[in-house]
């Protein structure tokens, strides 16, 4: 297999449909790409189906990628577009239920919209590696306890680093509808992490 | 009444939780003290519901910049509001510090590489 150092000439490779290219481009991103796919996902099976879309859908697209944003940068957009495509086709798995409606979760206010509960400084993330795993722990699993659609906008601003427009775009919704999935998402994960950040309140 | 019961009072205040004639003492002092005038009329200029409704906002630096300000001096008169958006940030922090440190995917299955292999050469 030739080597492709350039990545010019691995996209030039890949625009004459070059196995070598396309077998290259494959070995070097998809590591990470497929964590990508996982995080979206929840699981390796639909991740490995959705790495495998996105890798055969460069194949046409790479006749209208420019070049202007990173190779990565651009694989990466496949990929979450490929994960958003297979998120759609199939149902909804049981582990997805939130156990507790999203509304639940929002801070609640006074009539004279003050907090109705007064606010505490939260502790520092710990440091000790045993901590510091069972908070990785608790941050995964309140993940996924999100809705769906919330976890997804959240994943894909916080995680994948899209902007609000991206996210929008990538979700078929406004710009604005995308900003109040995210916020939502983000408010209803703080108030999960409460238990564990605040010392008057050990879980 | 004292600048201390003042400020004693002042949350329940502006919660509305003060019968008729204790509120209108604060209000009174407020008229009469000029720093505790100066607070209430901050304190007046946003509220908690506001600032957590538009926190995202806030924090993307997307608020036109007398509304920035408004937010920057609510909170300097608001620990509610101080210590909520400090624990919105460690949230969104966390996130991404646990979901992408110390993730041990297993190696890529050569099967899965010659998979895609495969599907392009079935792509006309």
């Amino acid at each position: 297999m030739r080597s492709y150092a350039n990545p010019a000439d691995l996209l030039e490779g890949l625009r004459q449909g070059d196995a070598d290219a396309f077998e290259a481009l494959v070995r070097e991103h998809i590591g990470p790409l497929r964590a990508v796919a996982r995080r979206l996902l929840g699981n390796i099976e639909d991740a490995d189906d959705a790495v495998q879309d996105a890798f055969v859908s460069t194949l046409q697209a790479v006749r209208r990628f420019e070049g202007r944003s990173q190779l990565f940068t651009w694989l990466h957009r496949i990929t979450v577009n490929a994960c958003l495509m297979k998120l759609r086709s199939r149902k909804r798995s049981p582990d997805s239920v939130p156990c507790r409606h999203e509304s639940e979760l929002m801070p609640r206010f006074t009539r004279g919209n003050t907090f109705l509960e007064h606010q505490v400084a939260w502790t520092e993330a710990p440091e000790t590696p045993a901590l510091r795993d069972e908070l990785r722990t608790v941050v995964r699993d309140a993940i996924g306890r999100l809705p769906e659609n919330s976890r997804i906008a959240l994943l894909l601003r916080d995680i994948e680093g899209l902007s609000n427009e991206e996210v929008a775009t990538a979700l078929g919704i406004t710009v604005n509808a995308a900003k109040i999935r995210i916020h939502r998402a983000r408010q209803a994960l703080r108030t999960l992490l409460i238990p564990w950040m605040t010392p008057a309140s050990p879980p | 009444m004292t600048c201390q019961e003042y400020l004693s009072r002042l949350h329940a205040y502006f919660s509305l939780e003060l019968p008729a004639e204790p509120a209108a003492e604060v209000e009174q002092h407020a008229r009469q003290c000029p720093p505790c005038g100066e607070l209430m009329a901050r304190a007046r200029e946003l509220s908690c519901r506001d600032f957590v409704e538009f926190l995202n906002d806030y924090l993307d630096a997307t608020l036109p910049a007398p509304r920035q300000e408004v937010f920057e001096r609510h909170l300097q008169i608001c620990s509610d509001c101080t210590h909520y958006l400090d624990s919105y940030r460690k949230t969104m922090r966390m996130t991404a510090l646990e979901l992408t440190q110390g993730v041990e995917l297993p190696p890529v299955p050569e099967e899965l590489i010659q998979a895609i292999l495969a599907a392009r050469r079935k792509d006309p």
